[in-house]
Parts: C-alpha cells; structure tokens; sequence
C-alpha cells in the first residue's frame, strides 16, 4: 500500500480510514486499483456529504453572500489604506480627501478593519460548522470569491482593465495576492483570522463583531452623506437600507452564535457523528 | 424493494455468516458474481443497508494480516432475510418460462 492511498483515505473519517485500509492489506490490493477503491469512496462520501442543506447554506450564504460582500468591504479597505500608505511614503504627507478630517478617515479605516477581522472569523467558524468534511472546498471557494470577487465584478463592469502583464501573472494574481500592501491585508485582516476562526482557536466574538459591525456601518453611512455634502449633490448618497444591507449581509453568521431560546446556535452546531 | 446489487452484499453477508465484514463480503460478490466490487459502492452501500435497518454492523477485532486494523462486522437482520426473500421471489416470478439466449 502506497502513500498515496495513505494520504487519500485521509479524507475519510478516522474510524472509516482504519477499516479501509484493513481491508486493502488484508486484500494484498495496492497500487492503482486501491488508489481507485480509495478515491471512489472519499468521492462518495464527498457527495453524500451534499445531500445535506448545511454545505449548501455554507456555499450560497457564507461563500456567495458574505464573501461577496466582504470581497467589497476588503477593497475599499485596501484602497483607502493605499492611498494613506502611499501620500505618506512618496510625500510624507497624510492623504486628505477633503470630506472628512484625516482623524475621521482613520478612524473610519480602522472601524472597517477590525469589522472585517470580526465578520471573517465569524464567517469562517460558522463555514467549517456547516461544511463538515467538505471545508476544504467551500473553504478554498470563500478565499477565492473574497480574493477575486470585487476585482470580477470591476472587470466585468470595465472599470478596470488588464494589460501589460502576461497570462501567467494575471493568472497568479487571481489566486495569491503580489503587493506587499495587498499581501499584508490578505494576511491579518483574512488569512490569519479564517484560520482561528475555523479552527475555534479565537473566543466567542459575537460583541465585538455586532459592535465593530453596527460602527462600520455608522461611519460608513456618514462618509457617504458627507461626501453628498461635499459634492453639493454629485454623489448622491444612497438610502440608509441600502447603505447598512452590505453590512447585514456580510455579517448574518453571527446570528447563529446567539443563545436564544429559538434553539439557533444548536441548529448550526456541528452534528454529532 | 432492494436493489441489485444491495441483494447481492445481503446474499454475501449471509453466506460468510459470522465471518461477514468489508473485505470478506467484497471477495464473496467478486467470487460469485464474476463482476467487480469496488470499495467505495460496497461501503456506501452497507451504510443505506444499515440505515434501513437490513444489517447491523460493528467494529470486529483487529488481526496482523490487516496490519492492526479493525474490521467492519456485518450481520444481517430478520427484516434484512424478509427483504432479500421478497427480491428473490420477485425476480424468480418475474423470470419465470423465460430462456435467456444470448444473441
């Protein structure tokens, strides 16, 4: 028996994977065809695993709907640090839009980031609950649609455009972020907090979230009427359910940490095996 | 009703009798059959048959020729005989004054 197979039936259950396995050596089979016995059966249980509405919820609420949305909560983050990163680094001066104070933009910068710490957590351990045995793929499509989706719906919209780089690099930075300004972001604002959040290595943050949340979507909201201000109309500012939808969206996982009598959290606990 | 190929694990597991589990019942249906069986239909297979509650399944002892590892003891239940009695019958009724030829 081959390594292999030994690393494929790790995608069975530990007690499955035993039994398995047992049986290959018992059966003296090795080679191609217990690769194949293995494959066939994680590809099996894989797809029963679909049979459930927990992944699919997984898949369309958190990777469709929160990741879409968060996707756009990380690029205006991103551009808004940008442009401070890059008057102070060239100019050594603070980036002033002129519609808010450089204090109130800091702020407002620093109330997005530790929302979208919170919100990805939140959404990451509420993914790994729901996805079970499939967390490696609609964990793999929430990086993706996060990553990728708001520079999609640029592209698509032909608000940005791709030229001067080859296939290669335009393939690779679909995938891995190539700045260090990205980088960093992708890192401590996404990476580092899906992880403990998925692996329940951060304490319950359902305050922090709604709190960090409900300031986000303040501070969010005032920008977009002071810029309306500031433009005497040009941009105009959307409704206030329009503006705190984006919020909602991205952050909805966090109702399923909430003790209620309704018995939610238990419905969304991991089950039993 | 059951299904072919959940009659024939059911048959597998009653003809091994206290010696049924995965790679025994695997062996049996390739033995008598003549058709391949691949680990990951006789499984899931034993899992639907479990859940229908035609077999009853446990964790069996552990032997050096598995290298250790347990094996998945199969036995089948009064309502798993009554289910494999009925697809017999059926299939013989249904089979019955016919001569297959192959053409």
């Amino acid at each position: 028996m081959n390594g292999l197979v030994r690393l494929t039936a790790r995608a069975l259950e530990p007690g499955e994977r035993e039994i398995v396995l047992g049986d290959l050596a018992e059966c003296g089979s090795s080679g191609t065809r217990a690769l194949f016995d293995v494959l066939g059966l994680v590809i099996r249980r894989q797809l029963l695993i679909w049979t459930t509405w927990r992944p699919w919820l997984a898949l369309v609420g958190i990777v469709g709907v929160s990741g879409f949305y968060l996707s756009r909560m990380l690029s205006g983050l991103s551009v808004g640090i940008f442009e401070q990163v890059t008057a102070w680094r060239r100019y050594s001066v603070h980036y002033n839009t002129g519609v808010t104070s450089f204090r109130d933009d800091v702020i407002q910068l620093s109330c997005l980031a530790a929302a979208i710490f919170c919100w990805t957590a939140v959404n990451a351990s509420l993914l790994r609950r729901l996805s079970g045995r499939v967390g490696w793929l609609t964990g793999l499509l929430f990086y993706l649609v996060v990553f990728d989706s708001s520079a999609a719906w640029s592209f698509l919209s032909g608000a940005v455009v791709y030229r001067g780089n080859p296939p290669w690099w335009t393939a690779v930075s679909w995938v891995l972020p190539l700045n260090p300004e990205a980088a960093s972001i992708v890192i401590f604002l996404f990476a580092i907090p899906a992880v403990c959040g998925a692996l329940g290595r951060l304490p319950a943050m359902t305050p922090a979230t709604v709190l960090c949340t409900l300031a986000a979507a303040v501070l969010g909201g005032r920008h977009a009427h002071d810029l309306q201000t500031f433009s005497n109309g040009a941009f105009p500012a959307a409704s206030w359910s329009a503006i705190l939808a984006p919020y909602a969206l991205v952050s909805w996982p966090v109702l399923t940490q909430l003790n209620n009598r309704c018995g939610i959290r238990a419905a969304f606990s991991e089950p039993r095996r | 009703m059951l299904g072919e190929f959940e009659y024939l694990v059911i048959s597998a597991a009653v003809r091994r009798g206290e010696n049924a589990y995965g790679a025994a019942i695997r062996e049996e249906i390739e033995h008598t059959a003549k058709r391949s069986c691949s680990i990951g239909a006789l499984y899931t297979t034993i899992d639907r048959l479990e859940s229908k509650g035609l077999i009853e399944t446990w964790m069996g002892e552990a032997t050096a020729e598995r290298g250790g590892r347990a094996k998945r003891m199969v036995r089948v239940t009064g309502k798993g005989v009554r289910e494999a009695t009925a697809f017999y019958q059926a299939m013989t009724r249904a089979t019955r004054g016919l001569l297959w030829e192959a053409k």
